[in-house]
């Protein structure tokens, strides 16, 4: 009885936590470091990506500016900052790639080593691909 | 009567042994499979009866790195030393299209020779049994659902025999040699949950007879009827690759009354414990824990009460 009211006193301490990052501190975005700092980490996503044969040959045919540009917008409005995603519904955009969930967390590890290449703490990273994480139900097996 | 004396050092290299011969096997086998597509981690570790979970609770996770196009599997051995006894607990799960997780575990369970001197006897017997369990993941996904508070939910069943009732199980006055456990578990990952690190919580009821996981056999003198018993699990990833995590760990377990029918309380408590795991790649995890395994009697003489057992807990799996 101990024991369990332990444990949800622990899950009140983190949604505690989480209300309290609600509060004043700044964006996720600002945290993160605006949009140069984005861009870097799609840049970089996107060379792990290239040299991934794992799923390399889904973007073997894309316009990688316009992919790259897209993300960005996407992470920058995702995270907080003064960004309007324009582009395509994640269900629309990958609409018949068959894509699996094995070829999802591929790109997952690349935008991971990409984080780890660029210092974005720990925390940060974990809180970004906590927003990105819900898009899998919209992009696997479209 | 056969003697097995029990030496820690010896079990702890045989383990170490038994460790490097599954790892040449796995790292043979490694050439012909590719990794899992599942996350690093996502596979949890295997607890002491097989399943895949922490180290004494089953999580609602399926074993390996299989997605839901893919087959995974684990192979573990897992060594725990507390006072007067020892258990060993070696397996392996298949996980079926990231849906269904089949597993079998052999347990042996290692008693030092003051245990039965309560009875007259100055023996080391070792009581073993098998469990066959089998898993299935109902809803949620621990890991994806970053945007709501459902968990991933999976139903299982572990049914257990014990290889060696007549002697001692029997004696203490256990009512069945097999027995069936249920459970349902949640498990839930929360990215970045804990400043920023990422959490993982784990919610486990099973209903169960068994005395001391079955390795006491099923029912008993006071009890012979199903329990639903709690069990959780939190632990928090330190690292960015999710490598190290640590956490804790508690069991309920039934009280059955063993011990009656020799006028010795063996009243059985709650296990508990602290780990640290490291999984630095997708084909190897380690677990190391200090385990409290509840209270076991140190002698079986009349009166005598057991006291709580805390001992090294140290479990090696292979993946893929």
């Amino acid at each position: 009885m101990k024991k369990t009211s332990a444990i949800l006193g622990g899950l009140l301490i983190l949604s505690a936590s989480q209300w309290a990052a609600a509060a004043d501190v700044p964006s996720l975005y600002d945290q993160l470091g605006g949009k140069p700092a984005i861009q870097k980490v799609v840049d970089d996503m996107i060379t792990h990506v290239a040299a991934d044969p794992r799923i390399n040959s889904f973007f073997a045919n894309a316009n990688i500016p316009h992919l790259k540009m897209e993300l960005v917008s996407q992470i920058c409005a995702g995270t907080g900052g003064p960004c309007t995603y324009t582009g395509q519904s994640m269900s629309a955009a990958h609409k018949g790639m068959n894509i699996d969930s094995a070829q999802f967390n591929a790109l997952v590890e690349d935008l991971q080593l990409s984080l780890a290449d660029n210092h974005v703490p720990v925390g940060l990273g974990n809180k970004l691909l906590a927003i990105l994480a819900p898009m899998k139900k919209d992009i696997d097996h479209k | 009567m056969r003697t097995i004396k029990l030496r820690p050092p010896k079990i702890s290299s045989s383990l170490l042994a038994c460790g490097m011969a599954m790892g040449l096997y796995v790292n043979g086998m490694s050439a012909a499979l590719a990794d899992g597509g599942r996350l690093l981690a996502t596979g949890g570790a295997t607890q002491i009866e097989g399943s895949a979970g922490g180290g004494i609770v089953p999580w609602a996770l399926i074993s390996g790195y299989g997605t839901e196009d893919e087959i995974g599997g684990t192979a573990f051995l897992t060594n725990v030393d507390v006072p007067h006894y020892n258990l060993v607990s070696g397996g392996a799960e298949v996980g079926l299209y990231d849906r269904v997780e089949l597993s079998y575990a052999r347990q042996r369970l290692g008693l030092d020779n003051t245990v039965l001197s309560g009875l007259g006897l100055n023996t080391s017997p070792a009581i073993r049994q098998d469990i066959f369990g089998v898993k299935v993941k109902i809803l949620g996904d621990a890991i994806f659902s970053q945007d709501t508070l459902m968990p991933q939910v999976s139903v299982g069943m572990q049914y257990k025999r014990n290889l060696d009732f007549d002697f001692i199980p029997k004696t203490l006055g256990a009512r069945s040699a097999d027995g069936t456990d249920f459970y349902v578990a949640a498990t839930k990952l929360f990215l970045g949950g804990l400043d920023g690190r990422n959490v993982l919580l784990n919610g486990t009821i099973r209903m169960t007879k068994a005395n001391q996981m079955g390795l006491l056999g099923f029912g008993g003198p006071g009890n012979n009827n199903y329990q639903a018993e709690f069990e959780g699990s939190a632990g928090v990833f330190l690292d960015r690759a999710n490598t190290w995590m640590i956490g804790a760990e508690y069991r309920q377990n039934p009280d059955n009354g063993l011990g009656a029918p020799l006028g010795v309380s063996l009243h059985q408590s709650a296990y508990k414990d602290a780990y640290v795991a490291y999984i630095p790649n997708k084909r190897f995890a380690l677990v190391a824990a200090y385990a409290d395994l509840g209270s076991l009697p140190a002698t079986t003489q009349p009166g005598a009460n057991s006291s709580n057992n805390s001992g090294m807990y140290l479990s090696g799996q292979f993946s893929f």
